[in-house]
């Protein structure tokens, strides 16, 4: 829990720091993007367009996967069933029965 | 031609070829087929020395090649020319210590180190034998065996495929009726399928 | 619709001439600019990408395919070389989802690859492989095809051997260039053979002249050409060690498109295989050998970048399999599918090796689910696609494979190991997840842990998106060309499933007995296989040259008498020679009466030997 707090805590920090000094914070190095020190025995200060974004991959992959599997369980569980040949009747196909001349 | 002319021939040509070489006078002929060394070869100083019989030409050879005495141990003699060169260990330049600062960073080896006899096949890029965890004869027979099971194993999926019946399977002779146990007296049942 | 061929013969040409103008700029001699990697190759190829969309859009719509021979390149009375480009449905397909993921890798370079001095050169490596891989997709001689295969052949040598100063990166660039020489002697073999026996390296050509021949010695070495290139078991260890190359050339070469050349070449040359069964089962038992093979050398892996490049190789043996099962264009539809989650799981090793220091260890990452978000999302949404998770790109080409296998009649071995090489995939998959994303962090304190940068960001965002719908997007518009079979009993159908699901089940089992040592001594004959990749480059790559060197050195130096060469040789001719100089210099001395003899003497010789002949 401890560990958890601790989390939030530095997101927070990291949504402060983000939020507050635009001009410090953002600095454009060669590969563009704000710019984020290196922390010492703590986790990495993550942005929340970065969260976002992680968020909303796993999400639409969650949502892509259940929806078809909601609307096309088909590709999964077989399209046709498997014919049983010896569950047909006669009748299905087209057998006169034995005692009809 | 028959192929006994062309042998013929063969055997003219060679003779002829072997007067040419003969023809040059005497002696001086004789030495330079059999004494003198091919100019293709390595020179005399290159070559090793004879193999050291006594302690003390032992002594000189080790010397020689910057060697102690007690490490020096020349190849047996048995007529394949190695002569006194030292016969070492067959370890690669891959096993020797990368942090060391050999006088050849890349060869990993000393000036004046005496090479092996295969130096250039125990380069680091060609054959390595490092040790491994596990035993080269382990290694050889786990892999070995791995391949001849899988081989043998392809070979008997072959005899018996793998597929999806789509019928139950049909025989001849009446679907195998006296195989079956039928009774050879009776006729079989016919099957009929159809009506026309 | 007459105007067809000449619009796809048009956007190909623009696309090549896109490709070829930064390389052509890069010949200027005042040394290109810092951004000309970001301004020049990237826009070409984003481009390129874009127009390759107006070909493929045309051929979703009216299926037209083409063929366009351009000009007679060498040709002699009998034999003709043109070049001639085929737009079929394979080139049409592959041609933008090559771009596509070239596109974003190089994006990712952008950012993996900023501080290197040589930025611009490794961009033109790349740019350069991708031209030869698009001359390889879209040729329709064999010759032109083979320049395209040995073109990514040596561009595959130079990325692989980049950082050069490492004796490890140089041997794995001797080993890539080396097998694949191996496999080129097969290609080489049939191209030989087709010239002779039919006259033409034109494909449509070879097809229809091969009708009533046997195809068997040709086709084997088909099957070489591909052993080697796409790293099938014997001539697999290359691909391993290409790791040592930088992370976007594994992403691009050793994954999603060099690779998988080798399957290209059976898929394009298919029509002349599907009739020959000993080919057709070589090509069977050899995948199936390799997808097992490899998936096992991967569940032990500690190199992340290792277990990938291991999971590559066991795909293309699924691939392999597949082409064992006459059906081409499934293993097209998994090469396709296969770059899109391939590329990105190696972008995202990359996007986590970078953010901790060069670490490829994942005994020593961790964590990484709240530190890096964005790539382990991603990473996982790699793994599940590359385990064939329904609906994610990976299932469409993956379940279609397992379910062809499993209604055909076929070597009973072959589909065993490909099922449990399958169940394997979603071992090895859990094993980078579970390592690299979860638990605690394992790593130095300090890390510059960061994957803020939209030159990351994106490309993996591109790619997860393409794993995401490409598997669907291309199945639901490529029509067929051989019929599937459709109905099965649901223990087939989910075959591919089930398997996937006991591997991962058993996986999280292992994973969490890993905390606990049940015996003292751990068993470790199975571990030692499987971690020292079958003993197989070990024993191989001391056994073979061992062997040769010493044969050759013993019977160069010792075993023959240099004394006798000599003599035989350069001295004996010298003295074979001499007396008849003697005897023309000799014979010259001004008498008219010898001139004439000896040219009575020729002509009677000359005129002898043309009537006699």
């Amino acid at each position: 829990m401890s560990s958890l707090g601790r989390i939030f805590g530095v997101v927070r920090a990291g949504t402060q720091l983000v939020g507050r000094a635009p001009q410090r914070v953002f600095v454009r190095r060669a590969g563009g993007g704000p710019h984020i020190e290196p922390q010492y025995r703590q986790g990495p200060q993550l942005t929340k367009h970065q969260q976002f974004q992680a968020e909303l991959i796993s999400g639409a992959m969650w949502f892509w996967i259940l929806w078809h599997c909601w609307h096309d369980p088909d590709a999964v569980l077989g399209h046709f069933p498997w014919p049983d040949a010896s569950q047909w009747t006669d009748e299905e196909l087209g057998i006169p029965a034995d005692d009809e001349e | 031609l028959s192929p006994l002319c062309l042998f013929k021939m063969a055997v003219q040509g060679v003779r002829g070829w072997a007067r040419a070489l003969c023809r040059e006078k005497g002696p001086a002929a004789a030495k330079l087929l059999f004494g003198a060394r091919a100019a293709s070869g390595l020179s005399k100083d290159m070559l090793p020395g004879p193999y050291p019989k006594t302690p003390e030409e032992r002594a000189a050879a080790a010397k020689k090649y910057n060697m102690r005495v007690e490490d020096y141990e020349p190849y047996p003699d048995d007529g394949m020319g190695y002569g006194d060169y030292p016969k070492l260990p067959d370890r690669s330049q891959h096993e020797r210590d990368p942090w060391y600062s050999w006088d050849h960073q890349d060869l990993r080896r000393n000036w004046g180190e005496p090479m092996h006899w295969d130096f250039d096949m125990f380069i680091r890029n060609r054959v390595d034998t490092s040790p491994s965890p596990v035993e080269w004869k382990t290694m050889c027979k786990h892999l070995f065996g791995f391949i001849g099971f899988m081989l043998f194993m392809f070979y008997l999926g072959e005899k018996f495929p793998a597929y999806q019946p789509v019928a139950p399977k049909q025989y001849p002779y009446n679907n195998l009726y006296l195989e079956r146990g039928g009774d050879p007296e009776k006729q079989p049942e016919e099957v009929k399928h159809y009506e026309i | 619709m007459l105007s067809t061929p000449l619009i796809f013969s048009t956007a190909f040409l623009t696309i090549f001439l896109m490709l070829t103008f930064p390389i052509l700029t890069s010949l200027s001699p005042y040394s290109p600019k810092k951004t000309w990697a970001l301004t020049h190759v990237k826009t070409a190829v984003q481009w390129a990408f874009l127009i390759s969309l107006i070909p493929l859009t045309i051929f979703l719509d009216q299926g037209v395919e083409t063929i366009t021979t351009n000009f007679h390149w060498a040709n002699t009375t009998t034999f003709d070389i043109n070049t001639s480009f085929k737009f079929d449905h394979y080139s049409i397909t592959f041609v933008p989802v090559a771009l596509y993921v070239t596109w974003s890798i190089l994006e990712f370079a952008l950012w993996y690859m900023h501080s290197d001095p040589n930025m611009n050169r490794f961009f033109k490596y790349l740019l350069l492989f991708l031209i030869a891989m698009i001359i390889l997709v879209t040729a329709n001689n064999m010759f032109q095809l083979f320049i395209g295969w040995e073109g990514v052949g040596i561009m595959s040598f130079l990325l692989i051997g980049w950082w050069y100063g490492r004796t490890d990166a140089n041997t794995a660039a001797l080993q890539a260039v080396i097998y694949n020489r191996v496999g080129d002697i097969g290609l080489i073999l049939t191209m030989a053979w087709t010239a002779t026996n039919m006259n033409s390296w034109e494909m449509q050509q070879m097809f229809t002249m091969s009708k009533e021949m046997d195809l068997t010695l040709p086709l084997l070495g088909l099957i070489l050409a591909a052993t080697g290139k796409s790293a099938q078991f014997g001539l697999h260890p290359w691909l391993p060690s290409a790791m040592e190359g930088p992370t976007p050339v594994s992403a691009l070469l050793h994954s999603s498109t060099m690779v998988v050349a080798g399957i290209f070449l059976l898929i394009r040359l298919h029509p002349l295989m599907e009739n020959n069964q000993t080919a057709l089962t070589t090509c069977l038992c050899l995948g199936a050998l390799t997808t097992l093979f490899t998936a096992t050398c991967a569940l032990t892996q500690n190199d992340i970048k290792k277990i990938i490049a291991f999971s590559t190789s066991s795909q293309l043996g699924l691939m392999m399999v597949t082409i064992g099962l006459n059906q081409p264009q499934l293993a097209l539809l998994h090469i396709c599918t296969h770059a899109f989650f391939k590329a990105m799981l190696f972008l995202c090793s990359g996007s986590i090796i970078h953010s901790l220091n060069d670490e490829q260890d994942i005994r020593k990452m961790g964590g990484l689910h709240t530190l890096l978000p964005f790539t382990s999302s991603s990473l996982m949404l790699g793994s599940l696609a590359l385990t064939g998770t329904p609906f994610l790109a990976g299932f469409f080409s993956k379940d279609a494979i397992i379910e062809a296998l499993n209604t055909s009649h076929l070597n009973a071995w072959a589909l065993t190991l490909t099922l449990l090489a399958t169940s394997f995939t979603a071992v090895y998959s859990l094993r980078i997840v579970f390592f690299a994303s979860m638990g605690h962090p394992r790593f130095p304190p300090l890390t510059p842990i960061n994957e803020n940068t939209p030159t990351v960001i994106n490309p993996i965002k591109r790619l997860a998106w393409g794993s995401i719908i490409a598997g669907f997007l291309i199945t639901s518009n490529l029509t067929p060309t051989k019929t599937q079979i459709m109905t099965m009993p649901s223990l087939l159908k989910l075959s591919a499933l089930l398997v996937s699901i006991t591997g991962l089940l058993v996986a999280i089992e292992l994973a969490n007995l890993t905390s606990k040592q049940l015996k003292t001594t751990p068993t470790t004959s199975t571990h030692n296989f499987s971690n020292m990749l079958g003993y197989f480059p070990m024993i191989i790559h001391r056994l073979t040259p061992k062997m040769n060197l010493i044969l050759g050195q013993t019977m160069a130096s010792q075993l023959v008498d240099q004394t006798w060469f000599e003599k035989a040789g350069p001295k004996g001719i010298a003295s074979k020679q001499s007396p008849m100089i003697e005897t023309t210099n000799n014979i010259q001395q001004g008498l008219i009466k010898t001139y004439l003899t000896i040219f009575l003497l020729t002509t009677a010789l000359a005129t002898l030997t043309i009537l006699i002949i």
